[in-house]
């Protein structure tokens, strides 16, 4: 039984129309993912990722198409209403949590059912004890500490718990450990792998390393020129290698993926 | 010298209720509210109207609601009308110049000194007791303990801590459920709301209202702030008030004293401002110069 959570339809998205710098960034892409989905996304720079990510979580409005979110029309929803529903995590550490507020203040925001007077009781310290112990980085007895003084990997941990804190009903993660060492990097990913399985959330993550793009996740797909070239899943995508998907981009697309980055990721 | 620096305590006091307006929309929602002037008029301007008319406890609120009213529109400029931040606060600030002289009826100096206030009531409470002599001093003490109290338990709230994020890390806020716009409105009627209290305190403290009384409130606060901020640095919020309060206390306090030594009254407004510049510039030219040391040294190991 299955059951579609994202619908995207024929979306199109143009910068700077009329202008020299006019560029296509997505062009009728359509994309369906099922609940419990873990969509892992590849592509080179200027491939139209992160345009699409930011065409779902509605930083922008598409030009055309529509976008359904368990079956309700969000093409026109403001940003902060569909962040209700959609969780996410960008690159740079810095930018999901507010440096200057403690975790234990940063959560209460992520987390707070209370309405807008409510302020952080007793229960909800525990509450937040337990979550952040099991992120396994001692971030639990720092409750107090202002973010800012916390380590990019810790970060980035906090801000997924705090996007994931109500399961959402869609996650996406743009190249969410790309800026962690790679040590730390393993960590999150372990932690996201976790989270996302535990919760079934639906997610899309877009990644430069190929080797976590086929191990993470269930399907995998290959953008270019801002649509999906290459849709990969079940015994396909089993069947996949890092150099396998190399070549692959070779023959969709005649050119080379244009960063070692990818390969050595 | 004792009945002056009570003076100076009354009025550091009174002032310090806009300093916590600053604390909020600059320091916490990390907007600079350039309409200060003029919510500050607006509020002494409507206290003193309600109080003549015979309501002196009535004129509390409505100067609050005033300045709310004041800060809803600078907020509604720059959130909802693409009106840029500065400019928002720059535009309402010169409005209500007519804005009060026509609050005042069509007058730019109203007279209170038959009118009964805030301050002439509480007189009236204390007769015969001993603190009859301070009614001025308790009047102020308890408008900024009741503002402080507020603003500490407002921030706490999940409402505050939104206010706080917003002012923190905008694009954090922008892509969470939250919407920024309501915050950002909310935050600056709050903080204007005090505003207008201070000036409505102002005016009957001192039985008159003139246009001019707001004039270059905004840079002493601000001066005023920022010399508070030297204290409590990397403390919470609830020192981060206190020295708020502090900072106003502080400024007037010198300021007082400087008048003492024959400082002509006139250089006030000129002290405030080079307050504001060194605060500003003073850890920004330090920054520079560490990191030219930084370099200077880096040379030499080479």
């Amino acid at each position: 039984m299955s059951q579609t959570m994202l619908s995207i339809r024929n979306i199109c998205k143009t910068f700077g129309i009329g202008t020299v710098n006019e560029k296509v960034a997505v062009e009728n892409l359509s994309l369906e993912a099922e609940k419990g989905d873990f969509i892992t996304i590849i592509g080179s720079n200027g491939a139209g990722k992160s345009t699409l990510f930011n065409a779902i979580s509605g930083v922008f409005l598409v030009d055309s198409g529509q976008i359904l979110l368990d079956g309700k029309d969000i093409t026109d929803m403001p940003e902060h209403r569909r962040a209700r529903s959609i969780g996410r995590l960008m690159q740079d550490p810095m930018t999901g949590t507010a440096p200057k507020m403690s975790i234990e203040e940063n959560l209460f925001l992520a987390s707070s059912q209370k309405g807008w007077l409510g302020s952080i009781s007793k229960e909800d310290r525990k509450e937040f004890r337990e979550k952040l112990a099991l992120l396994g980085m001692g971030l639990e007895d720092r409750m107090e500490s202002p973010v800012g003084l916390l380590s990019g990997g810790q970060r980035q941990a906090l801000t997924l718990l705090m996007a994931t804190y109500h399961p959402p009903k869609l996650l996406l993660l743009d190249e969410h450990t790309a800026a962690l060492d790679p040590a730390t990097a393993e960590k999150v990913l372990a932690i996201t792998k976790n989270t996302v399985a535990e919760n079934e959330i639906t997610c899309l993550m877009i990644t430069h390393n190929m080797q976590s793009a086929l191990d993470m996740g269930n399907r995998t797909i290959m953008m270019d020129g801002g649509r999906i070239i290459y849709d990969a899943s079940g015994e396909e995508r089993d069947k996949l290698t890092v150099d396998s998907l190399l070549n692959k981009f070779q023959e969709v697309t005649g050119g080379v993926l244009d960063n070692d980055r990818m390969r050595l990721g | 010298m004792l009945s002056l620096m009570q003076t100076a305590l009354e009025l550091g006091l009174i002032s310090s209720i806009t300093v916590l307006s600053l604390y909020l929309s600059y320091s916490m929602l990390n907007i600079c509210d350039l309409s200060t002037d003029g919510a500050f008029t607006l509020g002494a301007a409507t206290g003193a109207i309600v109080a003549i008319s015979g309501h002196p406890f009535l004129s509390i609120p409505a100067a609050m609601l005033s300045g709310a009213l004041s800060g809803f529109v600078t907020a509604f400029l720059q959130t909802k009308m693409g009106v840029d931040s500065l400019l928002a606060g720059i535009v309402v600030n010169t409005g209500l110049y007519s804005v009060n002289i026509a609050v005042m009826g069509n007058s730019s100096l109203l007279n209170m000194n038959k009118t009964d206030t805030v301050f002439s009531m509480c007189k009236d409470l204390l007769k015969g007791s001993p603190l009859e002599e301070n009614y001025r001093l308790l009047v102020a003490l308890l408008a900024v303990l009741l503002v402080c109290i507020f603003l500490v338990l407002l921030l706490r709230t999940r409402l505050g801590l939104a206010i706080r994020a917003t002012g923190n890390n905008l694009a954090m806020v922008r892509s969470s459920s939250i919407n920024t716009t309501v915050i950002q409105i909310i935050g600056l009627c709050v903080s204007n709301s005090f505003t207008g209290l201070s000036g409505c305190l102002l005016a009957q403290y001192n039985k008159s209202v003139n246009i001019d009384i707001g004039t270059g409130m905004l840079t002493m606060a601000l001066a005023s702030l920022l010399i508070g901020r030297m204290f409590f640095r990397k403390r919470g919020v609830s020192f981060g008030v206190l020295g708020a309060v502090l900072g106003a206390l502080i400024f007037r306090a010198v300021y007082t004293l400087a008048l003492r030594f024959d400082m002509p009254a006139y250089l006030l407004k000129l002290i405030a401002s080079v307050i504001v510049i060194v605060a500003i510039s003073g850890p920004y030219f330090h920054g520079k110069y560490q990191e030219k040391r930084k370099r200077a040294k880096a040379r030499v190991n080479n």
